[in-house]
């Protein structure tokens, strides 16, 4: 195991750069800075022309002795030796039975080269969440999962002014809605698909959407986030919770022991990472979101995006509550009882219905959600998704009820009225 | 308490478990939580129990939950299976039974008030007879008839 390489999957601003400077640090790795970024492309000198030192006090990172890429091999005429510009999105959705030779062989080149280092490889991907089983089932290797609060990483994402971060999930999305599983999510905002023949115009294509939807993405994010979530959790040796780490010394010191137990041992006492409690409007609108969403995509996702209550069970020991829950929601989708609650929830969606409408006229607005939001488990029709935004609209909240109005309009008008 | 920490201790007590067991600590710990009166969370931890293994009970118990969140449908059909499963179950009979009475539909309210008590606690039979008898006045006052099977159920 000791030989194997280490991955650390992450989603951007989870901690992740703290982590792989943990790494970093320890001689005996060569720890890579994100191998699917896109700049990857570019010579190192353009690289560290754009990466200034400012930069790295903007993104809030740690301090850093030499520059993120400095570990990788580039070519004298530009670029990291195999890097393809397509590795950063465009194949962002990448099944475990996929063939990608060209991408296998630049994985296996930088494992190899630090292997010529005299160092065990660890790559810190932050690009990689779909592509957990592809790399695992390709290369022999210690898989690490870093999560994070979703609210906390949006907030996070919608502090930089420049919109780049979300700029970089909205390109990822276009490139990939219609692939499994982004397929099976509702299409909250309209992301066209576009790839360019370099990263520059997928940036210049995509940002003027960017900039005008950016306040309705936290929905689309949400729902992404879980189910990677899910997809990884069901694949990693370990799972890190960065806020029950930062926040809990003793589930820290779990942690350490279980990194120590895959070959990986570092320590993280120093770990303290920010966490919103308080909660504004928009805030409180994303969680009635999530809990809206938890409801709704065990409905939406094929039953293959499940973990096994027993594999769960085995990292609960350092999961803070809210993780456990989230995950708990997605335990054994395969299963007969599992068939059985959907099977319910498609029954009842008439009466849930029916009830939200006379809930509604009786002005009980949060009550009325609550059974809409019942009834589109089971079936979502245009009637159903107008009511249901006509009830977010009265308990005040926009986003949500303009959503659910989008929603209602793409069912389109041949769709059959109500459920019955 | 975190949920995963609970759980956490009851397994540092006995082992890590099987299915079975699993089930019936998630199960415990809904009912708790529905005590607390946390129902939305209870109904998750009765739902993960329910995909790890089905029985009478959690199907109750599921149902008695959705039934406190305003979730009349997933209710009935919740009880409705747990008689599937264990069709002299008294206590989702009682429930159904009971739930039925309350939405006026006195038939098949009298039905399952029926078949819950023979075998309901002896705090619950007061109250259900009250039950029962209302209904069958309503049936009564409107000509209705009771359906064979609850005449062939009563004992």
């Amino acid at each position: 195991m000791s030989e194997m390489p280490i991955f650390i999957h992450a989603f951007w601003r989870t901690g992740s750069t703290y982590l792989w400077k943990k790494f970093r640090d320890r001689p005996q790795y060569r720890a890579y800075y994100e191998p699917l970024h896109e700049i990857l492309i570019k010579p190192e000198g353009a690289i560290l022309a754009e990466l200034s030192g400012g930069d790295r006090a903007a993104l809030r990172h740690p301090p850093i002795d030499e520059f993120y890429f400095a570990e990788f091999p580039f070519r004298e005429n530009g670029g990291v030796e195999c890097f393809e510009k397509r590795f950063s999105y465009e194949n962002y959705c990448l099944d475990e039975d996929k063939e990608d030779e060209p991408l296998r062989r630049y994985i296996a080149n930088l494992i190899a080269h630090a292997s010529r280092h005299g160092q065990r490889a660890v790559l810190q991907f932050n690009r990689s969440l779909f592509r957990l089983g592809w790399l695992r089932r390709h290369f022999p290797s210690v898989n690490i999962l870093l999560l994070r609060r979703p609210a906390d990483v949006w907030r996070s994402v919608l502090s930089f002014a420049d919109c780049s971060f979300a700029g970089v999930f909205y390109i990822l999305l276009g490139q990939n809605r219609a692939k499994p599983p982004l397929c099976f999510l509702p299409e909250w905002t309209s992301i066209p698909c576009f790839a360019g023949e370099t990263i520059d115009r997928d940036y210049a294509f995509y940002r003027p959407a960017v900039m005008q939807n950016v306040g309705k993405l936290y929905p689309a994010f949400f729902d992404f986030y879980v189910t990677a979530t899910i997809q990884a959790a069901s694949l990693a040796d370990c799972i890190l919770d960065i806020d029950e780490i930062s926040a809990n010394p003793q589930v820290c010191k779990l942690a350490e022991k279980r990194l120590a137990e895959l070959g990986a041992a570092i320590a993280m006492d120093d770990c303290r990472v920010p966490s919103e409690r308080g909660v504004s409007s928009q805030t409180s609108e994303w969680l009635a979101y999530e809990d809206f969403a938890r409801v709704l995509l065990p409905h939406l996702l094929p039953r293959s995006i499940s973990i096994n209550y027993e594999q769960l069970l085995s990292h609960k020991a350092m999961l803070g509550e809210y993780f456990w829950n989230l995950l708990l929601d997605f335990t054994d989708r395969a299963s007969p009882g599992a068939r059985r609650l959907s099977e319910i929830a498609r029954t009842a969606a008439p009466t849930n219905y029916m009830e939200g409408v006379r809930l509604l006229s009786a002005h009980q607005s949060e009550e009325a959600c609550h059974r809409f939001s019942d009834a589109l488990r089971g079936k979502r029709t245009r009637e159903l998704w107008r009511h249901w935004a006509a009830a977010q609209s009265m308990c005040k909240r926009p986003l949500l009820a303009e959503l659910g109005h989008r929603q209602a309009a793409l069912q389109g008008a041949a769709t059959e009225s109500l459920p019955r | 308490m975190s949920i995963g920490k609970h759980i956490a201790q009851r397994e540092d007590q006995v082992g890590f478990g099987t299915p079975s067991a699993w089930a019936e600590d998630l199960s415990a710990l809904g009912v708790q939580r529905f005590c607390e009166h946390t129902v939305g969370e209870s109904i998750r931890l009765l739902a993960a129990a329910l995909r790890l293994e089905e029985t009478a009970e959690r199907w109750n118990d599921w149902a008695t939950a959705q039934l406190a969140r305003g979730a009349a449908a997933e209710s009935e059909y919740g009880f409705r299976r747990a008689l599937e499963i264990d069709p002299r179950n008294s206590q989702a009979a009682a429930n159904l039974g009971t739930m039925l009475a309350g939405q006026e539909r006195h038939l098949e309210a009298i039905h399952y008030l029926e078949i819950a008590l023979p075998g309901i606690a002896d705090d619950q039979r007061v109250l259900l007879n009250r039950v029962l008898d209302h209904c069958r006045g309503r049936a009564s006052d409107s000509g209705a008839t009771e359906p064979a099977s609850s005449r062939h159920e009563r004992t």
